[in-house]
């Protein structure tokens, strides 16, 4: 529980229509602060798999671009030894995991590509956060976070 | 390898809500999650476009599941329900956020839980999906163990 009050979030692919054959539009994400982001991807009914799932960086970005983005070296599911799942069928994650030291750019997003065939999927970034811990939810990039007691 | 590392093998990830067409006026078909063997768990809940707000977004629990997507006699959990002050419903305006609930998993919680979520009657509807990230009290040492197709680690 504390472990995810010390992260930030945000959407990197809204839940949307059919992404047949686009190129949808993705929403990158500021690591200043961060010492890792992951971004969680989930594929629904996918009739093939994306023909394109990658995270890029670069040092300018708007909300939903990047100035001259590069790949970030493994973080390509087109790569071996991953894959572009997601012809399988419904219900498939995948994770990818950045750390956020040396030379890594400032922003990241995912650059994402559909096929021709029926495709639903939505990514969420989920940034760790290295010195301050973000105490609001407003923060944390949620619109709200209720926290149970335990 | 660091800290950050570590923490995400650390966790488990389950679809809830798989990226579906609009919803309007109808629930989510929501995956029951069995919650033995975890510490907690987060709830995040993506919201597309939408024009209404939510009518529904709780989470119950129980200790019986009657099939994947359904609780037997699931009870509200105090605290989990977005429509109970100070929390509110996700509103006709909360396009491209997330909202998130994280439960504690001790005490007299039951074993089941399952996300109650329905979108409101509008024009269109919202477009949603969601994620469960649970701590598992096992460390999975594997990405299926993770919940995951794969699990991409970049080199630090």
């Amino acid at each position: 529980m504390l472990a995810l009050q010390k992260c930030k979030f945000g959407i990197a692919l809204r839940p949307q229509a059919d992404l047949t054959g686009a190129t949808p539009t993705t929403y990158t994400f500021d690591t200043n602060g961060c010492k890792a982001v992951h971004l969680l991807i989930t594929c629904g009914t996918c009739g093939t798999p994306p023909t394109t799932l990658k995270v890029q960086e670069a040092d300018v970005a708007t909300s939903t671009a990047l100035t001259n983005g590069t790949d970030v070296p493994l973080a390509d599911f087109s790569v071996s030894p991953l894959t572009l799942a997601g012809s399988t069928g419904t219900g498939i994650q995948s994770l990818v995991t950045i750390p956020i030291t040396g030379a890594r750019k400032r922003y990241l997003d995912l650059s994402a590509v559909f096929a021709a065939a029926a495709s639903f999927a939505s990514a969420v970034w989920i940034g760790e956060v290295m010195d301050e811990a973000p105490n609001t939810a407003a923060k944390r990039g949620l619109g709200q976070h209720a926290i149970v007691a335990g | 390898m660091s800290l950050s590392e570590l923490t995400a093998q650390k966790l488990r990830y389950d679809i809830v809500a798989s990226p579906v067409a609009i919803k309007d006026n109808t629930g989510w078909t929501c995956n029951v999650l069995d919650m033995n063997g975890y510490d907690s768990v987060t709830f995040l809940f993506s919201i597309g476009a939408t024009d209404i707000a939510m009518a529904a977004l709780k989470v119950q629990e129980s200790d019986t599941a009657s099939s994947a997507t359904a609780l037997s006699t699931g009870t509200d959990i105090t605290g989990a329900d977005f429509s109970v002050s100070p929390a509110t419903l996700p509103a006709d305006s909360a396009d491209n956020t997330i909202v998130a609930v994280t439960i504690p998993w001790r005490g007299l919680r039951k074993r089941y839980c399952l996300l109650v979520a329905t979108a409101g009657n509008g024009t269109s509807g919202t477009y949603g999906s969601c994620i469960a990230v649970r701590t598992p009290a096992v460390i999975p040492n594997t990405a299926t163990g993770r919940g995951l197709g794969q699990h991409l680690i970049v080199t630090g």
